[in-house]
């Protein structure tokens, strides 16, 4: 083939201007849903990865005006199942059945989650300075956690219980911003 | 439901090991048994994991830089899709091994480069492959190299994520999109660029001078610095030439302005500076070095470019209008010397374009957003893809010529074109995730369908009508340019990390500066005649802490010394020793043989980001070439016709010849000391040792040490 064909072959498959839209707007949700089966954000990112290049690879077989997230959740949960295969014998894991369940009650919920993580951007506004850097440090990109201790000088037990307590008191704060907005 | 009660605080401990990767064997299974056990605990497990991936998430630059409101929420609209400009690995920064390796090379040059300068540097035309079946008697236009690539990168799609959306919005409106036509902020885009017409408000000249003044003044009473003196003439009138014209005044010029008598003489002198050639040519150098660099690119006709500036620097074109025409570009590269700007910064999907445009005519410094968020303020990584975008259509094209009749090869041109290309840019955040940009300015989205032409409209969004930041950022830059020193420590960088000096006036000068209609030579008018332009760059006990290079803020209390440019030098080289008149040329001539002279100082570091260094300033090149280049022997040659020649044979007093090139290279005549030290080494050498005078080399010296003095190398 020349490369002339190969170009057209490429944009006669390229997807549809909804599809770029649909996939975009997923990616986060879609990223939530796989770390809730494997726990660990650097992991998830790159099943996130995989999984993208199966979407992109299949966007033709996607039926517009059907379920987006249901569509991309099971090529996830297929990227999660190879992942697990893979890193069965180094890891701690958790059960099928384990996953099977948190990715259903996931998918059930989505909604919900997606409006507690609007309310986030407010909570973390509203933390203390001091406990926002921490924050905003463990999750620095490149990060892994294990290092912050060293770096800001402080006993690893001393951050870890820091960082427990700011996440518990973001979860409150989002708690009590959708109690707020609901209506009563 | 739950019958195994589990303490909240439990689980809440569980959760935390697991976000951090502290969990044992059974703490996993008696999480994993919680979670299966009870929804209260299953729907906790999911907050908690939605918490720590979010923040994750959002920490690796996917988040808005502010929020948007659902109106400017920026929607892919493709009626005719095109294939996205897809990304490619070359979007990360590479290139840095090969700018070590030209960094070590440096070292070697700076000692070899006088053996070799005076070669010619080849320049490579570009390779032009033409096609055969072109019939050779039709004068073929064959587009050929630098198209865009639009072929996909191998392994795996374009892959981006989440679009800075309101998320209030898109939680209630769940899975079904809102595909709504961008509602474009902007009218159709105009063919023209309107002048702004000076607002009736605008006050006189006098009254800005004196608010420069009045803020200075005052910061040096709360600082309690004594100013230094008023600049005596011959001091003023050398940095006034340097600054306007580029180069010293010729001693007849010195000569007159000295005689003068006059109280407005330097006002005068202002006015028919920036009436001057002289004027034109100066800033055309600043600005062609600024905007394409120094380094030669066989696709950009500098000669073109240096036309456009000139030709508007000249005739006063208000800046607005000359970013305009920067930006909005279009078409032959020789007809319209503007394009040469951008063709000059189009590689690497244009981010040098970007990087640049955000640099010179904003003040701010984007090219690390390329690839991250600004740790230290809000500057997002989107918002560099967003203005990048604005670049997405356009490419450049080489075109090749042929004679029709004899179907011999002529030389060619660069095109600048605009494609008619929609959609978004792709972007990899540190994390390497894709995401999306659309072309955004300044909060304004623009419609990025490809009927649009994105570029027109950033010319549109960023020069029409009052735009502080690009008067800002062109006041920034002249003031740097006058007194050796900006506002901010960097012309380039007036980011919210780096605090401006006198931040009202700068303020108040933006101001006056877009009420004139962007007048460029009124802001000089206003500078040059300023008091701190007036003082000396001698400093007194009370002053000597006004100094910038310790790392505090500028005061202007004094005139700070700068080192001359490589074209300065060679300029005022030219100007002292008259070393052109020995083979005169034309100016075409002329300007090449300068352009040859400085590539010696030239290192090009081929990075992405085109970047440049002139290896002039206080550098062993620099005194190498004038202590001993060709440029010196001409300057030294006594024939007749020569300058030195000419003063020698003059029927005049070894004073009148001493002042004669005291006032060449220093404008000014000589000390009573230095004029005595001068004169015992004439006479010293006009009793040789070996019973022959000297005269003629004891001048050359004489001379010589002139121009290699450190005060003939700087602008004080």
């Amino acid at each position: 083939m020349t490369d002339e064909a190969a170009d057209e072959k490429r944009i006669e498959s390229s997807p549809s201007s909804e599809f770029v839209q649909l996939f975009t707007h997923h990616q986060r949700r879609l990223f939530l849903y796989i770390l809730s089966q494997v726990h660990n954000p650097v992991d998830a990112e790159e099943i996130l990865q995989e999984t993208n290049v199966v979407i992109w690879s299949k966007c033709s077989k996607f039926q517009p005006g059907t379920n987006f997230l249901a569509w991309v959740s099971q090529i996830a949960n297929f990227e999660v199942m190879k992942y697990r295969t893979r890193k069965r014998r180094e890891k701690l894991v958790f059960s099928d059945e384990f996953l099977e369940t948190v990715a259903e009650a996931s998918l059930e919920r989505s909604e919900e989650l997606e409006t507690r993580r609007a309310a986030l951007a407010d909570c973390l506004n509203k933390l203390r300075p001091k406990d926002r850097e921490l924050i905003q440090q463990r999750y620095a990109p490149g990060e892994r956690g294990k290092h912050l201790a060293e770096q800001i000088g402080r006993p690893a037990n001393s951050v870890y219980q820091s960082l427990g307590r700011i996440r518990r008191s973001l979860l409150d704060c989002i708690q009590q911003r959708l109690t707020a907005e609901a209506p009563s | 439901m739950s019958t195994v009660q589990q303490s909240p605080a439990e689980l809440q401990l569980l959760l935390d090991g697991l976000c951090e990767d502290r969990l044992t064997p059974d703490q996993m299974s008696r999480l994993e048994h919680l979670v299966l056990t009870s929804s209260e605990a299953r729907w906790q497990y999911l907050t908690y994991m939605d918490l720590h991936g979010t923040l994750y998430w959002d920490a690796a630059g996917a988040g808005s830089p502010e929020p948007l409101s659902s109106q400017e929420m920026p929607v892919y609209v493709a009626p005719e899709e095109i294939t996205p400009t897809v990304p490619s690995a070359s979007k990360k920064r590479s290139g840095q091994r090969m700018s070590l390796a030209i960094g070590a090379l440096t070292a070697c040059l700076a000692i070899m480069f006088f053996v070799v300068w005076q070669q010619p540097v080849p320049v490579n035309p570009p390779v032009v492959t033409v096609p055969e079946t072109v019939s050779k008697n039709i004068a073929a236009v064959i587009p050929t190299e630098r198209v865009r690539s639009t072929i996909p990168r191998k392994h795996g799609p374009p892959i981006s994520i989440d679009q800075p959306v309101n998320e209030h919005e898109a939680g209630s409106s769940g899975d079904s999109l809102l595909v709504q036509e961008p509602k474009p902020v902007l009218e159709p885009k105009p063919d023209v660029f309107t002048t702004d017409t000076p607002s009736p408000s605008l006050v006189s000249s006098e009254t800005v001078i004196a608010r420069i003044n009045d803020e200075l003044q005052t910061r040096w009473n709360v600082l309690s610095l004594l100013p230094s003196a008023r600049a005596d003439d011959s001091e003023w009138l050398r940095r006034v030439y340097l600054d306007i014209m580029g180069r010293v005044p010729t001693v007849s010029e010195a000569q007159a302005f000295l005689a003068d008598k006059r109280e407005q003489k330097r006002e005068t002198l202002v006015d028919e500076l920036l009436n001057d050639s002289g004027y034109a040519r100066n800033f055309t150098t600043k600005w062609t070095n600024l905007l394409i660099g120094r380094s030669s690119n066989p696709q950009v006709n500098r000669e073109a470019f240096e036309k456009f500036l000139r030709v508007s620097f000249a005739g006063n074109r208000p800046w607005n209008q000359i970013v305009a025409d920067l930006i909005s570009a279009e078409g032959n590269n020789s007809e319209n010397g503007a394009t040469n700007f951008l063709i000059a910064h189009l590689n690497n999907d244009a981010t040098p374009a970007t990087a640049v445009c955000s640099k010179l005519f904003l003040g701010r410094q984007v090219h690390c957003n390329q690839c991250h968020n600004n740790p230290y303020d809000k500057t997002k990584q989107l918002a560099f893809w967003e203005l990048n975008s604005f670049f997405q259509q356009t490419t450049s094209v080489y075109r090749q010529r042929r004679d029709p009749n004899t179907g011999r090869l002529l030389s060619g041109f660069t095109e600048l074109v605009t494609r008619d290309a929609g959609g978004p840019t792709y972007f990899e955040t540190q994390n390497g995730l894709m995401q999306v940009a659309y072309p955004r300015y300044d909060g304004k989205v623009v419609d990025s369908s490809p009927e649009t032409n994105r570029r027109s409209e950033l010319a549109r969004l960023m020069t029409t009508g009052e735009q502080p930041q690009l008067a800002a950022a062109f006041i920034n830059r002249m003031w740097e340019h006058f007194f050796g020193i900006g506002f901010t420590r960097n012309a380039d960088d007036m980011g919210p990390h780096e605090p401006a000096s006198h931040p009202e006036l700068l303020a108040s000068l933006s101001e006056q500066f877009m009420r004139s209609g962007y007048d460029i030579k009124q802001l000089i008018h206003w500078i040059c005649l300023s008091e701190p332009y007036q003082l000396s760059s001698r400093f007194s006990e009370s002053n000597r802490n006004d100094d910038p290079s310790l790392g505090d803020l500028p005061a202007f209390s004094r005139m700070y010394v700068k080192p001359m440019t490589a074209e300065q030098t060679y300029d005022s080289f030219l100007t002292a020793t008259k070393a052109h008149q020995v083979g005169a040329v034309d100016w075409t001539q002329a300007e090449r043989n300068r352009q040859q002279w400085l590539r010696q100082f030239v290192v090009a570091f081929h990075t992405d980001e085109n970047d440049e260094k002139m290896a002039f300033e206080g550098s062993i090149g620099n005194a190498l070439s004038l202590m001993n280049g060709p440029l010196i022997d001409k300057a030294l040659d006594t024939s007749a016709g020569s300058f030195l020649g000419e003063i020698v044979r003059q029927k005049s007093s070894e004073a009148e010849k001493i002042r004669s090139l005291c006032l060449a290279t220093l404008s000014r005549p000589p000390s009573p000391s230095e004029f005595s030290s001068m004169k015992k080494m004439l006479r010293d050498a006009s009793v040789s040792h070996d019973g022959k005078p000297h005269l003629n080399e004891a001048y050359q010296d004489l001379f010589w040490a002139l121009l290699n003095s450190n005060e003939f190398a700087s602008v004080h």
